[in-house]
């Protein structure tokens, strides 16, 4: 049902527009006259004079760049690159200039709303900030004096306020913080984890790379901190580095790149390892690195790599064995300057754990690894607790935990940091596995970004008896917000604090903040606050870890342990700057830096390697190495692990054996593949992210459209032309969760084909970020009136007709496609990463 | 993109006066400025178009309003690759290697490229201006090879 067939059309003036008003606006009253233009204040060009600049961070997608605010009379009129943060190094993309348009959006909540009918019906009614803190209160009031605070449940997506919501569950003593991570990269992160013990996303020293040997990452449209990647890799390239892209897809990166191979999906992991065998056969591997920094002998690795040789690779990849031999030795010869890295791509298979520790294992057989111009890593300094301190006191940590967030079936979900697996939590609500009193949901868009979202997601959403009660915070009515209980109206990324930082590029140590530069209009509101206000409503002894006013005075008090500079407090310092980067030297191989005398305070070596006491327990912190104490890698260790005993011992756990080493096995689905079956596998554009940009104009006015793209030979034999629209159909994975060995079919969708060379023949690639059902005019592509909801500003300043010229009425393409409708839950094996690139399917001409 | 050619076809055509010249850029009077159309179809690039929404022509004035303040323009400012420069030319001189990018022999582009790709030229005619529809996907394959 929607919402225009509850709303009659009364005479009702803006002024009626108050609290309690269930019925929203006329739209002929609207059409009464007030709108204006938002060229006259919001024109750069006419402003530009005596402009202020709030140094602040970007947050359209989660690289987290450095940005200057333009400001003028309380409005934000644009975005800069800061040329202080020494990631982004005062660049920014398209999706960073687009993200102003979320603040103004005339579908933009706020005002916090009130369910009334029934759940997902769409009918609201306004309330104040005031009455939903109360209930919610309430509500998490009831689980806890209950004894079951683990039925209140937080689930975000791209959350960067973690500091103030697990102080929140914390407090409450939940454990059940739920988020996006197995649906993004949590077979990329454990690989790394696994083989070196570090993460946030792996750093290339591009800027002094000559050989770039890259597995499926799109780092110059899409990739996760490929911005900053790509600003030195503009450098690199000027200077005569070789980019090898290897992609199904014929993406802007693989198009720009030397070479563009394109393997059959799931295949890089034997790509990687064929190219360790050619390299070591050839007598090119460091040898003394091997011996050195690896957990494996020059012999082990030897007889480990021997069955996987280019004749294997390429019966796998369908890639000529000679290209795989021609590229390893390109690759070591370069060596130490060169870097073998991923992204997204290659982890998100059911053997996508291996496949990144097969590619990251490749920098270890040449020696890059902490090298200059090879596969460096290094901190940020944005690492919580122990950068800046949280206020005391600090609520205990949840002691136990629930199905729901620590899934057993996946024993290194959870191993190193939460990445969950979230993509079973619906399920797993649905089926009354672990019982919800209060769901809090906060920057997710589940219904849309879930594998099978709009299914299975919509009706744990849509079902009252498992979720009794659903708070959702966001900035638009998203998808998420349609099927909740209560509305809050989130601030955007340009009207909050928040401190930030990620993989440090530039190898040293460094951090940003991000500051509002404008109020929250109407009742908006940064959920941190909105949290910190709903704790001070708790009884004890919740409310006294809340004993400050606002999130500004928690990141005054966070930051207060910073040094003062420039006569200024750290609050203050990042206030004026907006970044800060430690006073240390390049973190170039720093597994090899000594241990100083009071980092071997009480510790002893046991087996050549360096613990320390920690109470009743050791802790790993380096390694000896010809009677020197050295760091090493963070791992059990303290080597570049290719045999990783976590990953034997979590394997045992769930009945599998594995011998711990990054061994290549293709996922059957995609092995026992039919003859007239595609794989179809995702992407993500250049100005979108999942879910989150679709209703910005400038963005979608540039990307509103995702056909399925299919090779121009698949086409011809199955008589799609481009344009044609074709019915996809996608079947159960033949292992794994719900598998089905007889083809179990998940569901068919009708999607417009694009044929083009720039797609593997055995692959169709269906990209994210479009084909909303909420969201607004944008995202939606409908010209005309907005629809009527009372959490909408009460001046449709977007009603300039027409503008929308993608629209199906205007003879546009309309607002594109959702994959998720056919795209099955599917995670792999032990770690639990969504494998979204595995999806068997059939195309034919709809 | 404009190359702010001199003696610029765009100018020329102009029946209302709307288009000059100073410092060396092409810009458009918008308050002149009747949405005729008569410059697009002058210009070789398809730099200039008319905005659908202002029906007022529109067309790249390197951002005359932020180098007046001192800043670069936008597209300088935050491109990647640093593949965009625009150069004062009382300070640098031009790069040795840079070469004007023509359509007619009549152009006189005061831009000049490195390394421009020449069937870039079978991507731009003359009258086929920017238009939010060359971009739709189904339209990819057609422009260009």
């Amino acid at each position: 049902m929607k919402r225009r067939e509850f709303i009659k059309s009364g005479a009702i003036s803006l002024a009626a527009l108050e609290m309690g008003g269930i019925i929203s606006l006329n739209p002929n009253t609207l059409n009464a006259g007030s709108y204006e233009l938002r060229e006259p204040k919001t024109n750069i060009a006419l402003n530009i004079k005596n402009i202020t600049k709030i140094p602040s961070v970007c947050l359209n997608c989660s690289t987290v760049c450095g940005m200057t605010v333009l400001v003028k009379d309380g409005k934000v009129l644009g975005v800069e690159g800061n040329p202080l943060d020494p990631n982004s190094r005062g660049k920014l993309c398209a999706k960073a200039h687009g993200g102003v348009c979320a603040i103004d959006y005339s579908e933009r909540l706020v005002y916090p709303m009130k369910r009334m009918g029934k759940r997902g019906e769409g009918l609201w009614q306004r309330i104040s900030m005031e009455e939903a803190y109360a209930m919610i209160a309430s509500r998490i009031q009831k689980s806890i004096d209950a004894g079951h605070p683990e039925r209140v449940v937080f689930h975000a997506g791209r959350n960067r306020i973690d500091d103030i919501t697990n102080r929140f569950m914390d407090a409450i003593g939940s454990p059940v913080v739920l988020n996006h991570r197995a649906l993004c990269s949590s077979n990329k992160r454990a690989a790394n984890y696994a083989s070196i013990g570090d993460t946030d996303w792996e750093t290339v020293d591009a800027e002094h790379c000559k050989y770039f040997l890259n597995f499926g990452a799109n780092f110059f449209e899409a990739h996760q901190g490929g911005f900053p990647m790509l600003t030195r890799y503009a450098q690199a390239k000027r200077n005569g580095a070789k980019l090898v892209t290897f992609d199904v897809r014929l993406s802007n990166t693989a198009g720009r790149s030397d070479e563009w191979l394109a393997p059959f999906p799931s295949s890089e992991g034997a790509i990687a390892l064929a190219m360790a065998h050619v390299i070591v056969a050839h007598n090119l591997h460091d040898k003394a690195f091997i011996q050195t920094w690896t957990n494996l002998s020059l012999e082990a690795l030897a007889a480990f790599l021997k069955p996987y040789t280019p004749e294997f690779a390429a019966k796998e990849s369908g890639l000529e064995a000679s290209d795989i031999t021609r590229l390893a030795l390109e690759f070591a010869k370069a060596a130490p300057h060169c870097a073998a890295f991923t992204n997204r791509g290659s982890q998100a298979h059911q053997n996508g754990f291996n496949n990144d520790r097969a590619v990251i294992l490749l920098n270890a057989v040449v020696g890059s690894v902490g090298k200059k111009g090879g596969y460096a890593f290094g901190g940020s300094k944005n690492l919580g607790e122990a950068s800046f301190p949280m206020p005391k006191p600090l609520p205990p940590k949840v002691k136990f935990s629930t199905d729901l967030e620590d899934p057993k079936a996946y024993p290194l979900a959870n191993r190193w940091q939460k990445m969950k697996v979230s993509q079973l939590v619906f399920e797993k609500i649905k089926n009354k596995t672990q019982p919800v009193d209060v769901y809090l949901s906060y920057t997710i868009s589940a219904p849309q970004t879930w594998p099978e979202g709009p299914k299975v997601t919509v009706e744990a959403l849509k079902d009252e008896s498992v979720i009794p009660f659903h708070a959702c915070s966001d900035v638009v009515y998203s998808e998420m917000a349609h099927y909740a209980d209560l509305l809050l109206p989130d601030a955007t990324y340009f009207e909050r604090y928040t401190i930030e930082g990620r993989n440090a590029n530039e190898l040293i140590p460094y951090f940003v903040f991000r500051q509002p530069a404008a109020r929250p209009p109407y009742a908006c509101e940064n959920f941190a606050d909105t949290l910190i206000k709903i704790a001070q409503r708790l009884h004890e002894p919740v409310a006294k870890y809340f004993a400050f006013e606002s999130y500004e005075a928690f990141m005054k008090l966070r930051l207060s342990g910073l040094p003062e500079k420039e006569g200024l407090n750290g609050f203050e310092y990042m206030k004026k700057y907006g970044a800060w980067v430690d006073d240390k030297p390049k973190a170039y191989e720093s597994y090899a830096k000594k241990l100083n005398a009071k980092e071997l305070e009480s510790s002893f070596v046991e087996d050549g390697i360096v613990y320390q006491k920690k109470g009743e327990k050791k802790e790993a912190i380096g390694l000896m190495q010809n009677d020197v104490a050295v760091k090493g890698f963070k791992t059990p260790s303290r080597k570049f692990e290719i045999y990783s005993s976590i990953v034997q011992e979590a394997a045992k756990k769930i009945n599998l054996v594995d011998d711990g080493l990054p061994h290549y096995i293709m996922p059957s689905s995609l092995k026992e593949i039919g003859e007239h079956q595609l794989v179809l596998t995702t992407f993500k554009w250049n100005v979108h992210t999942q879910a989150r940009t679709a209703p910005q104009q400038y963005l979608t006015e540039i990307v509103h459209d995702n056909p399925m793209w299919i090779n121009t030979k698949t086409a011809k034999k199955l008589g799609i032309k481009n344009g044609d629209m074709v019915e996809l159909t996608t079947f159960r994975p033949r292992s794994g969760f719900k598998a089905s060995l007889s083809g179990e079919k998940v569901a068919s969708m009708k999607v417009k084909a694009f044929v083009t060379e720039g797609v593997h023949p055995r692959v169709v690639c269906l990209s994210t970020s479009l084909g909303m059902n909420f969201g607004g005019r944008i995202p939606q592509a409908k010209n005309g009136k907005r629809e009527k909801n009372p959490s909408y500003r009460p001046v449709d300043d977007q009603a300039r007709h027409g503008i929308i010229w993608w629209d199906k009425k205007a003879g546009g393409t309309g607002n594109g496609f959702n994959p998720n409708h056919v795209i099955p839950i599917n995670p792999a094996p032990i770690v639990g990463m969504q494998a979204w690139n595995d999806t068997i399917c059939v195309v034919k001409k709809a | 993109m404009c190359t702010q050619c001199e003696e610029a076809s765009c100018l020329k055509a102009c029946p209302s006066n709307a288009i000059y010249e100073e410092h060396g850029i092409v810009k458009i009077d918008e308050k002149k400025c009747n949405g005729c159309g008569d410059c697009v179809k002058a210009c070789s690039l398809g730099a200039i178009y008319v905005n659908p929404l202002s029906k007022l022509a529109e067309k790249c004035n390197l951002c005359a309003h932020r180098l007046e303040i001192g800043q670069k323009a936008a597209c300088e400012a935050t491109c990647v690759s640093e593949a965009i420069r625009i150069i004062d030319l009382s300070k640098e001189s031009l790069p040795a290697n840079g070469v004007g990018f023509t359509m007619r022999s009549s152009d006189k582009p005061r831009t000049l490229h490195i390394g421009a790709n020449p069937l870039m030229r079978e991507k731009l005619t003359t009258g086929n201006p920017f238009s939010p529809y060359n971009y739709e996907i189904s339209n990819w394959a057609r422009r260009g090879s």
